[in-house]
């Protein structure tokens, strides 16, 4: 179907309709591409920020851990130690008994 | 006046300075010589344009020779050129519709040559035919334009020659002053320079103007003048038409004698002339000047000629109006016969004319219906074409966009699942982290407890066998012995556990917090020892560096150990340590002046082994040099 325009010229009402159609669509698909792009973007730099909070969060963590591994590591030392000490005394304690046992023995 | 002669000119470089006839003669002259190919092609386009003013058939000849050794040679220039002359020649000719075609041939060559004088030189021919064609408003047009573009490219002579031309077609329109003004433009480059081939036939639109004025004075002057610039370049159409002229001046000042001369000089020079539209015009013209002078006999035998030509060639409107003539001349020949014969034959020729003037009229109008409606066809093709274009291009953009979407929409997803991934992998790292921190945590909690109770115990022990030293009165040295080393070994156990809770508490320690705990050392050391001098300093950049508890606590034992040593085994007066730092590393050194130890002796114990564990466990280097001046130990760690 054509109709003549005021310069003369001619033109389909359905190419009309059709190419008005498909320029509505490629415009509304153009802004889609951009609100995905935008979106991508967007969610890459939120993540990168996540990523960089819990990162930050291990990295205390693991301080923390450092920090408590050493401490466990004092106290172990600190148990070998007193064991040490506990067999010094216990010894001694023992020398003493015996040295009282034989005291008292000698008195009766 | 009849009819206005309209005056044309052909548009060439070449100047007409001398006759015509002699430059002809002397081109042969050149050919004759066997000159190359490319000479006898110029030679031939040469030819073709002198013979157009004085034989058009010759020019024709050449013409055809000039096409056919420029198409051998490929010599576009030339071929343009002679195109150019050919249609000049048709159109002296009448022959419009050959003259168009020739041009139009050499219009294409120098498009295709960007020859932009060449083209605008072809659009003032065509205007010419425009004219001849009567259509009157496009001649002008495109004469307009040629004079514009000549002016702007300072080509004067062609530019006075394309006024002349605008005058003439105002003198057609009856704008005489518009007319007048143009030509005298012309004329006044053309006098100045002496171009008396522009000369003759501007003079000539100016007697025509003149005449239209019924300026008859002056319309004399300016066909004499005609008639002397025609002569000088040899053209005879211009000169013929100026006698014409002049004839028709004096036949209507009833000089009978002058105009039967002119008459014959301008038929005599037309001879020369192929015969033509125009030359049965001026046939035609004679005849009427025969009938005015009463000479009918001699009008009748031209227009036996003329019917025979018209006959010939199939011209039924000339013929009727020879028909017509005849009528009139046989009635004043009291040939009632004749008069009755020709009158038939004008009516049933009448009848013919007026049918065929219907007939081609209907066809006119259908050819046109006809041409318009397959131009609107075509136009509608054309703009389908386009549409289908159109359309195609845009559901290419629109498939490409989809896919787009498409792979934006894929790729987002799989970098959210990334993301995800990321995310889950490092927050199953942060709670195994943090259940290993707890559980340590619990660790520490317990061993805290533990060191509680053990230490409160170690108190209780020291506080009572300090009661049963001191409440019983012990002779035995034995018993004595047992209680001090039960005594010293809790001592020793709770200081060893003091300073493990204090670096368990501090988490970290600085140089500073070590500098108070050694002091404190010291100063116990001094209480046991007071001759001994200490030395203690630490570089003040490193008071705020911190150490784990561990590095701390190794550190602090390595020192205490050292200083151990050298009050007990080296009997030291003098005992120094520095703390420094040198790039990034500490350096501890303790030195003392104290007799020395012999070292494979003081390996055998626990003292120096621990001392070099404790260094090396947090990644340091322990190194000690020992004589009878003193002992010194030099500690390296890594920050």
């Amino acid at each position: 179907m054509y109709c003549i325009t005021l310069f003369g010229c001619y033109f389909n009402l359905k190419y009309y309709a059709m190419s008005t159609g498909l320029i509505f669509i490629i415009l509304l698909l153009s802004a889609l591409v951009f609100y995905l792009i935008v979106q991508i973007k967007k969610a890459n730099e939120n993540h990168k920020v996540k990523i960089k909070q819990l990162q930050e969060v291990i990295l205390q963590l693991v301080k923390e851990q450092k920090i408590h591994s050493s401490n466990l590591k004092l106290s172990e030392e600190l148990k070998i130690k007193l064991f040490e000490a506990r067999i010094s005394i216990d010894e001694n304690i023992l020398e003493l008994q015996h040295e009282l046992f034989l005291k008292v023995a000698s008195k009766k | 006046m009849k009819k206005i002669i309209l005056l044309f000119f052909f548009l060439s470089s070449v100047t007409y300075s001398q006759n015509a006839q002699d430059i002809i003669d002397g081109l042969k002259k050149d050919l004759n010589t066997n000159p190359d190919d490319k000479k006898r092609a110029t030679i031939y386009s040469d030819l073709t344009w002198y013979y157009s003013n004085i034989s058009t058939d010759s020019a024709l000849v050449y013409g055809n020779k000039a096409i056919a050794q420029s198409i051998k040679i490929k010599d576009s220039v030339i071929l343009a050129q002679t195109y150019s002359d050919l249609g000049a020649v048709y159109f002296r000719k009448a022959d419009f519709e050959s003259s168009k075609k020739n041009f139009l041939k050499a219009y294409s060559i120098r498009k295709i040559r960007n020859d932009k004088v060449g083209m605008a030189k072809i659009s003032a021919n065509l205007a010419n035919i425009y004219s001849k064609e009567n259509k009157k408003v496009l001649a002008l047009k495109s004469y307009l334009e040629a004079v514009e573009y000549f002016e702007k490219i300072n080509n004067l002579e062609v530019a006075a020659l394309t006024n002349a031309n605008i005058g003439a077609l105002f003198n057609d329109l009856k704008n005489y002053p518009k007319s007048l003004n143009y030509t005298k433009k012309a004329l006044e480059y053309q006098e100045k320079n002496k171009q008396h081939y522009g000369l003759a036939t501007s003079y000539l639109t100016m007697g025509n103007v003149s005449l239209r004025l019924k300026d008859t004075l002056n319309a004399l002057k300016y066909y004499e003048k005609s008639i002397i610039s025609s002569k000088i370049v040899g053209n005879n159409v211009s000169l013929s038409s100026a006698y014409n002229n002049i004839s028709k001046i004096k036949r209507d000042q009833n000089k009978g004698k002058e105009v039967d001369s002119l008459l014959k000089k301008s038929s005599e020079i037309k001879k020369l002339l192929n015969p033509s539209k125009e030359d049965t015009n001026f046939t035609l013209n004679l005849i009427y000047g025969y009938i005015v002078n009463k000479k009918f006999e001699k009008a009748n035998e031209l227009l036996f000629e003329l019917k025979k030509s018209y006959k010939n060639s199939n011209s039924n409107t000339d013929l009727l109006q020879t028909y017509n003539y005849l009528v009139l001349t046989n009635s004043y020949l009291n040939q009632p016969d004749s008069v009755s014969y020709y009158t038939n034959l004008s009516m049933k020729l009448q009848d013919i004319v007026i049918e065929e003037t219907v007939q081609k009229q209907t066809n006119e109008f259908e050819t046109k219906y006809q041409s318009e409606k397959k131009e609107k066809l075509l136009l509608v093709k054309e703009a389908e074409a386009k549409q289908k274009n159109t359309i195609l291009l845009a559901l290419s953009i629109l498939t490409i966009l989809v896919a787009l979407v498409g792979f934006l929409i894929y790729r987002q997803q799989r970098l959210k699942n990334k993301q995800q991934e990321q995310e889950n992998e490092l927050n199953k790292a942060i709670l195994k982290i943090e259940n290993q921190n707890k559980l340590q945590e619990q660790r520490l909690s317990i061993s805290r407890d533990l060191h509680d109770n053990i230490g409160s115990q170690l108190t209780f022990i020291i506080s009572s066998v300090e009661n049963v030293k001191y409440g019983f009165d012990i002779q035995n040295e034995k018993l004595e012995s047992k209680l001090s080393n039960i005594s010293n070994f809790a001592k020793d156990t709770i200081v060893e556990l003091r300073d493990t809770i204090w670096a368990m508490n501090s988490n970290e320690i600085t140089f500073q917090d070590l500098e108070v705990r050694i002091n404190n050392f010291i100063e116990k050391a001094k209480e046991a020892q007071e001759t001994i001098s200490f030395s203690f300093a630490i570089q003040e950049q490193l008071m705020h560096k911190k150490l784990s508890s561990v590095e701390g606590m190794n550190v602090y034992r390595t020192i205490q150990e050292a200083i151990n040593n050298s009050i007990k085994y080296a009997h030291a007066t003098i005992i120094s340590i520095v703390v420094k730092q040198q790039e990034d590393k500490i350096f501890i050194t303790i030195k003392d002046n104290g007799n020395g130890f012999d070292k494979a002796v003081a390996e055998r114990g626990n003292g120096l082994k621990n001392m070099q564990k404790r260094v090396e466990e947090i990644g340091g280097k322990f190194d000690l040099d020992t004589s009878n001046e003193g002992t010194k130990i030099e500690i390296e760690i890594p920050l």
